[in-house]
């Protein structure tokens, strides 16, 4: 089946086998057998920052600085220490690259924007004169003579080297693969379009960016090392900012969110240097002019164009079409139950929060019961959405507390508030480009049924049975609301009712305790609201707190077991349905009606 | 005043509005209604020409095509805009925001002649935003800042001004101050397209009403026609009373 | 004293920068790092007006100011128009980075890689000022510095289209309600960064020499100057200048000839780490 499949990539090992075996067999010469140790190196660089540029959303320009690092320890142990074992060096290169990438990734990643790209860049600019500060290690400006690298006593050169550098670079390409065609890569793409629905998600947004980034450095410290054995010499003049710049190029015409569009990358930056060594003086030129043709025409670089293309050619039916993913679980009637959930209690006390001085909400005191739904209405602009923003801590409160099960949770980030379960939809939903409906509802299970990042890379059996579970789950919750069918379409393609939906189970798919529903019902027609408030009773009789904030009055009229009134930012009612309806002041408040105006209309909604 | 024929349009590859039709007469005020999400603000936006994306329609004031140019264009040729929330720049003083208010003024500078007789009618109107002229806009309260928006949007003297939702997040009282400001200004001859949730305060003031759901004019015509009550449980309180009575759980 | 005056002359070319990013920054939201590269190619038009084509230092400086100013325009054309309206929020980081790489690229190609001196048409002979010598062009240069950030800081304050240029940093669609031409000012504040630029390439060129790649340290330090003023502050990025300056001088005075990067980019990653909306910025409540 499809999902097996994916499990196996049984081309991608072929043509590793068979560039391994062309020069022995006289396929290539040595040129080329250069060439492709040259790709293959640049390409490492190129899929470190696309670990980072195309999946985690920042720009790491310090690649170059990571390969020097790489090169200088691998060299360095060798002519010091004797320490010539490849595996040795290429462990301290990678332990190193983490070193470098926590210092700078630490300080770097907490602003957000450019200042990454400037304190990696700065990295770049350093190298020189590191290189010669440090000129006892690293023999400055004059360079280093590597020794001759060696495994188990063999000496690593010509062909051997050729065949460990592939070896090598198919590696990292495999583990790169794994963990971006896994939840981790998934989320990495929520976290690059929407950090608000990556925190909703249960994940910080700082420590996966940071993830990301140190995870990007290794393999070009890793390049940096498996260089110093090509030519055994290490000069400052590798390290410069123009490599810098080729490596964002081939990242860019490669396309940074996919995985092998790395190699096109190199390919086609490294094949190009060597080829037009006339055009030395223009190398800039023809470097800038890639990145801003390829930032400008085709974000997605050689590898989107080869997606396209085959989606093209399926569509015409010159290609058979992708299958789409077959049932797994048993199938679940429409009206079939939810499992229970574990609802918990959430309160406020005199909760308030302003901003500037405006009072946007003043010591509420509301609370949710597990297996009931707590509704707050309220005109616009009387706090509502404060409210909800409070809860799921994206604000701030400025005084009063907010409790889960008793425990307080004010103030806490809000990945953590919602790693305690509680899970929200948003007025408009966040819906990430470049996903299927399938994959996107699994996310919501990423943080509460995790699977870890090395069980992903090694696609170790706790990976294949989160895997196969996170789907299973996300395929029932698909069909029990009716759009098994979209799974494998591309989310960002449904219509706005539908988008709705599919929040709806990504945020069940967490099995969370509270349920924030924010405007849930605006702009959907009839039939999917029919669906929501199945959905949203669902999950009140399977024991989950919901709180719904809603400006569809019969709609909360028909779901809510407790209804709060807010206005101005104060609590101006609480009761049951009957009770908030005969509720005149709410009503005035509401409509602004007058009392007589807000009776006849009671009058006349009642006949 | 204002006619706007089929807009079709939203946000990217997300379409809010569906060949909406709507006019306002000179001198007249047009409401919106319409719940949450229904595409009020989207139809303002659209009008103003800030929707990202449309892909049809026409907009027409006081005879002039505006279709398809972009808003500082239409804002030039007599269209204000009170957006809600966005009310005004929090970190400006009020006469600095006043002043933006009057960017389309003609002539030259912060000292124009015609810009400081505008800014002095806007004292006039609100002598309260004259006390406070130098303190930033974001510490007024909310009603304040609202006076402040329809100050700057009074400014360059337009010919049709929207309003979304004026009295959103205000108290009651307040709420009775800026609709009643909104009714005098068409006594001064200012045609209205607003856009409110307090409906029977909407339909106070209103001329005309037009009735949005999913992006359609559902209704449309004089006040009038939507005098027997029947609008606040078809729009405001949803698709019909019974069922909002008969409906169990 | 000798120090200071070194400091803040090389600190005021850090401050160019950053009155260049910030003044894109404030109308266009874009932070445009080919700004620093605008500077290295008006060193250049200025040598070759002031050198290759004899002209005496006014219409140079007017060459200078009009290329880059032109320059600037093409930029935007081509690396910021095309991405407006694009969700896809990195797209100028790749963009202007790709346009400061062609910069970068041309100059080497026009000019050479090898550093070229601007003839500044002031006197040489350095003076003895407050217990230090300067050179008179530095001295220049500090003072015109200080006089574009400062003017700048309060043009934006007190003129219509400062203010509006404000605004629209503040919130593009409410500036648009508002009749402002947001899309026009963006284009203005390019070509005014530009000119800027240009006008000053003389002044820069007669103190670092024109070489291609001067663009990467000025954009680093220039960012770190950002980095301490707060973005969006005129009169934070001039101060912010001045003190990258200051550091770098000291650094290179008291710690050793090869240091001064290593200790600014100590400073830098401290205060990201400290106080990453820098020291004049205030922190921001993220909305949803």
């Amino acid at each position: 089946m499809t999902l097996l499949a994916r499990f196996r990539p049984l081309s991608p090992l072929l043509a590793v086998a068979l560039l391994m075996a062309a020069p022995g067999l006289g396929l290539i010469n040595a040129y080329w057998s250069r060439t492709v140790m040259l790709i293959a190196i640049l390409s490492l660089l190129v899929s470190g920052l696309n670990v980072v540029l195309g999946y985690a959303g920042e720009l790491a320009m310090g690649q170059v600085a990571l390969y020097a690092v790489g090169a200088y320890v691998a060299g360095y142990l060798g002519v010091q220490f004797g320490a010539t074992n490849v595996l040795l060096a290429l462990g301290a290169a990678t332990l190193a690259a983490v070193l470098v990438g926590l210092v700078t990734g630490i300080p770097g990643l907490r602003l957000g924007g450019w200042s990454l790209a400037m304190v990696t860049f700065f990295l770049v600019i350093l190298v020189p004169n590191t290189i010669d500060i440090l000129h006892d290690f690293t023999g400055g400006t004059l360079g280093l003579a590597a020794a001759v690298p060696t495994l188990f006593g063999m000496e690593i050169t010509g062909t051997r080297l050729y065949v460990f550098i592939l070896a090598v670079t198919a590696v990292w390409f495999a583990i790169a693969r794994n963990l971006l065609r896994s939840r981790h890569g998934d989320v990495f793409l929520v976290l690059r379009q929407s950090p608000i629905l990556a925190s909703t998600l249960g994940v910080s947004v700082y420590r996966l960016k940071l993830l990301a980034y140190v995870i990007g450095a290794i393999p070009a410290a890793l390049a940096g090392a498996l260089f110093s054995m090509i030519d055994g010499f290490i000069a400052p003049e590798t390290f410069t900012f123009a490599l810098a710049l080729s490596v964002l190029a081939a990242s860019v015409v490669g396309g940074a969110t996919s995985v092998y569009g790395a190699i096109a990358g190199a390919a086609v930056l490294q094949i190009g240097q060597q080829t037009f060594t006339q055009f030395q003086d223009w190398q800039l030129v023809i470097y800038g002019t890639f990145l801003l043709v390829a930032g400008v025409l085709f974000n997605r670089g050689l590898a989107g164009l080869a997606h396209d293309a085959l989606a093209a050619a399926r569509r015409r039916g010159l290609l058979p079409a992708r299958p789409v993913s077959a049932a797994l679980a048993v199938p679940v009637e429409p009206e079939a139950e939810l499992d229970r959930l574990d609802g918990a209690v959430l309160r406020t006390e005199g909760l308030s929060k302003s901003f500037g001085g405006n009072a946007a909400l003043r010591e509420v005191s509301i609370e949710a019961k597990p297996g009931e739904v707590t509704a707050l209405i309220g005109p616009n602009g009387s706090g509502k959405t404060t409210l909800l923003n409070l809860i799921c801590g994206f604000y701030k409160p400025s005084g009063g507390s907010l409790l889960l099960d008793d425990d307080e949770i004010a103030g806490r980030a809000p990945y953590r508030i919602a790693r305690l379960g509680v899970t929200r939809t948003f007025q408009t939903p966040l819906i990430p480009k470049d996903m299927t409906t399938l994959a996107f509802v699994a996310t919501g299970r990423y943080t509460s049924h995790r699977v870890g990042i090395a069980a992903a890379v090694l696609r170790l059996p706790a990976f294949r049975r989160g895997y196969a579970a996170d789907t299973a789950e996300s395929l029932r919750l698909l069909r029990w609301l009716g759009i098994e069918d979209l799974a494998d379409q591309q989310v960002d393609s449904l219509a706005l009712g539908t988008r709705r939906l599919v929040e709806a189970a990504r945020a069940l798919a967490s099995g969370p305790r509270v349920f924030l529903f924010d405007e849930v019902g605006s702009g959907l027609d009839e039939s999917d609201l029919v669906v929501l408030e199945r959905v949203i009773g669902a999950i009140r009789r399977a024991g989950g707190t919901v709180i719904l904030v809603e400006h569809n009055f019969p709609l909360v009229l028909k779901l809510a077991d407790r209804i709060h009134v807010l206005s101005q930012g104060q609590l101006i009612a609480s009761g049951t349905p009957a009770e908030i309806q005969s509720d005149r002041r709410v009503l005035a408040e509401y409509t602004g009606a007058t009392d007589e105006q807000a009776e006849t209309a009671t009058t006349k909604g009642a006949q | 005043m204002l006619t706007v024929t089929g807009i079709t349009g939203g946000y990217g590859d997300l379409r809010v509005l569906w060949g909406v039709d709507a006019r306002v007469g000179a001198g007249k005020i047009t409401v919106v209604l319409g719940r949450n999400g229904a595409g009020k603000t989207s139809l303002l936006s659209a009008i103003a020409g800030l929707l990202p994306t449309v892909s049809e329609g026409t907009v027409e004031l006081a005879g002039q095509d505006l279709s398809g140019t972009r808003a500082h264009r239409r804002i030039r040729a007599g269209l204000a805009l009170v957006q809600e929330n966005k009310r005004v720049f929090r970190g400006r003083s009020v006469e600095e925001n006043l002043l933006l208010g009057g960017y389309t003024i003609p002539g030259r500078g912060l000292r124009a002649t015609a810009r400081r007789e505008a800014l002095e009618q806007a004292y006039e109107r609100f002598p309260m935003l004259r006390e406070r002229r130098r303190i930033p806009a974001g510490s007024l309260s909310g009603g304040q800042q609202q006076m402040l928006a329809i100050g700057q949007a009074l400014m360059p003297g337009p010919k049709l001004l929207m309003l979304d939702e004026p009295s959103a997040g205000l108290a009651p009282s307040i709420v009775n101050e800026v609709l009643g400001m909104v009714a005098a200004l068409r006594e001064e001859g200012l045609s209205i397209l607003l856009v409110e949730q307090r409906v029977e305060h909407a339909l106070a003031i209103a001329d005309d009403v037009a009735v949005m759901e999913n992006g359609r004019i559902i209704a449309a015509g004089p006040k009038a026609e939507f005098d027997d009550g029947a609008l606040i449980r078809e729009v405001y309180l949803g698709r019909t009373g019974e069922q909002m009575n008969t409906g169990n759980r | 004293m000798t120090t200071v005056w070194a400091g803040l002359a090389t600190g005021a070319i850090y401050s160019l920068v950053a009155i260049g990013y910030n003044v894109v920054l404030l109308a266009s939201g874009t932070f445009n790092f080919a700004h620093a590269q605008l500077l290295m190619i008006g060193t250049f038009l200025a040598y070759t007006g002031a050198v290759t084509l004899g002209l005496p230092v006014v219409p140079a400086v007017l060459l200078a100011a009009a290329g880059v100013g032109a320059l600037a325009l093409l930029e935007e054309r081509t690396a910021i128009r095309p991405l407006l309206g694009r969700s896809d929020a990195h797209g100028a980081l790749i963009t202007t980075v790709g346009a400061a790489t062609i910069l970068d690229g041309l100059a080497a190609a026009l000019w050479g890689r090898q550093p070229l001196t601007v003839p500044s048409g002031l006197p040489d002979r350095p003076l003895e000022l407050l217990g230090g010598t300067v050179r008179p062009v530095d001295l220049v240069l500090i003072g015109l510095t200080l006089l574009v950030g400062v003017g700048l800081h309060l043009w934006s304050r007190h003129s219509l289209i400062g203010l509006a240029s404000l605004a629209s940093a503040e919130d593009r669609d409410a500036a648009s309600a508002r009749g402002i031409n947001v899309r026009l000012l963006g284009v203005g504040a390019f070509v005014l960064a530009g000119l800027i630029a240009g006008a000053f390439g003389l002044l820069v060129g007669a103190r670092t020499y024109a070489v291609f790649n001067l663009g990467h340290a000025l954009a680093l330090f220039g960012f770190v100057a950002i980095a301490i003023g707060g973005a969006g502050s005129q009169l934070g990025g001039l101060i912010g200048g001045f003190a990258t300056g200051l550091i770098y001088a000291f650094a290179a005075r008291y710690v050793g000839e090869a240091y001064p990067q290593l200790v600014v980019f100590a400073v830098f990653l401290l205060i990201l780490f400290l106080r990453p909306r820098g020291l004049f910025g205030t922190a921001l409540e993220r909305r949803v």
